[in-house]
């Protein structure tokens, strides 16, 4: 895909950043991002991603825009309310860049759709607010071989990870270090959100946003912290949280990264 | 004699009704199984709810051992998005 002709302009503040540079923009514009759910979370992932300049977005999501949305779902306004999510989204990244590609799919994930959609992206970002489509992403995403970026809000608290990322296997003064995925030595998949919770719990055990109740501005923190790891693993970049879940605080303002071993099971 | 402190997120803290727990312990060191058993004692609805346990910020399973000064965490799978 060609780079827009302004794009020395539009993009000059990340531009020259050495982690990004021209190179570094070419595989932003490349990227195929695959967005499930477009709500509190989905909304700044699309918005950062798109802004930063990814050229190919595949959104699913089933919903509708409705008033309770809009204390949190910051893409979209009163005038949306009772349009499909994804097509809202699709306007306002065309909006933004007219020549970023966008499929929209008004349909929820399912185990018959995720291998055809999967095929359309390089990563996924699980946005959704149920147990039930991230077991799917995450089995999808293990079936197919792609990476994919896990964010979830409980009240005042968020989680972040990624998981079956592809990532260099090195064994270094008796550790197992997984190094950046730049290299030509041997490759394996990050660890996966079964190897953290290995089954779904039960019904009605963990209650979503509808019933915990959130303030849309953790959404958006816990969104953003998402899209940063998308763009760290589209150029590359060192410090990827795999094999670790980073759990946000909103209250005392604290980060906690957890580790994963592969041998914790 | 021994201070421990946990931290609970998600909805384990609609159960212990606050972030951080504290345990004063006779011994100096306990085990997984009696963590858990202190646990239940105090906020029996944990009983057979999900989560996952955090030593020193490294999710473990087993057999581990609690010490003085060490950080453990009670993590659960969250669903919002």
């Amino acid at each position: 895909m060609e780079m827009e002709p302004d794009f020395l302009d539009r993009y000059q503040r990340q531009l020259s950043l050495r982690e990004v540079g021209l190179d570094g923009q070419r595989a932003l514009r490349a990227a195929r991002v695959m967005v499930v759910g477009l709500g509190g979370l989905g909304c700044p992932v699309v918005q950062y991603l798109a802004a930063a300049g990814v050229g190919n977005f595949v959104l699913v999501d089933a919903d509708r825009v409705s008033l309770s949305n809009l204390q949190r779902q910051i893409l979209f306004t009163q005038t949306d309310i009772g349009r499909f999510k994804v097509e809202v989204g699709k306007g306002w990244i065309q909006k933004q860049n007219a020549q970023i590609k966008v499929s929209v799919h008004t349909e929820m994930l399912s185990a018959e759709n995720a291998t055809a959609y999967l095929a359309l992206a390089d990563i996924v970002v699980d946005c959704t607010d149920n147990f039930a489509a991230r077991y799917l992403i995450n089995d999808a995403c293990a079936f197919a071989n792609k990476p994919w970026v896990y964010g979830s809000i409980a009240k005042f608290e968020g989680q972040v990870a990624v998981f079956n990322a592809l990532m260099k296997y090195a064994k270094v003064e008796n550790q197992d270090i997984m190094a950046s995925q730049t290299s030509d030595d041997s490759f394996i998949r990050s660890l996966n959100y079964r190897d953290i919770f290995p089954n779904p719990p039960g019904q009605g055990e963990i209650q979503n946003c509808a019933e915990a109740g959130v303030l849309g501005a953790l959404a958006g923190i816990v969104g953003s912290f998402q899209a940063m790891e998308v763009l760290k693993w589209i150029l590359g970049l060192d410090g990827q949280l795999v094999n670790q879940m980073l759990t946000y605080s909103a209250m005392n303002q604290s980060i906690v990264k957890f580790r994963l071993d592969n041998n914790s099971d | 004699m021994m201070e421990v402190r946990l931290m609970s997120y998600g909805a384990l803290t609609d159960i212990t009704g606050s972030g951080v727990l504290e345990f004063s312990i006779p011994q100096s060191v306990i085990s997984a199984a009696e963590l858990m058993s202190l646990l239940i004692e105090r906020y029996p609805a944990l009983e057979g709810k999900t989560f996952r346990i955090a030593l020193n910020e490294r999710f473990v399973t087993g057999e581990f051992e609690v010490g003085s000064g060490d950080h453990v965490a009670l993590m659960p799978p969250f669903s919002g998005g």
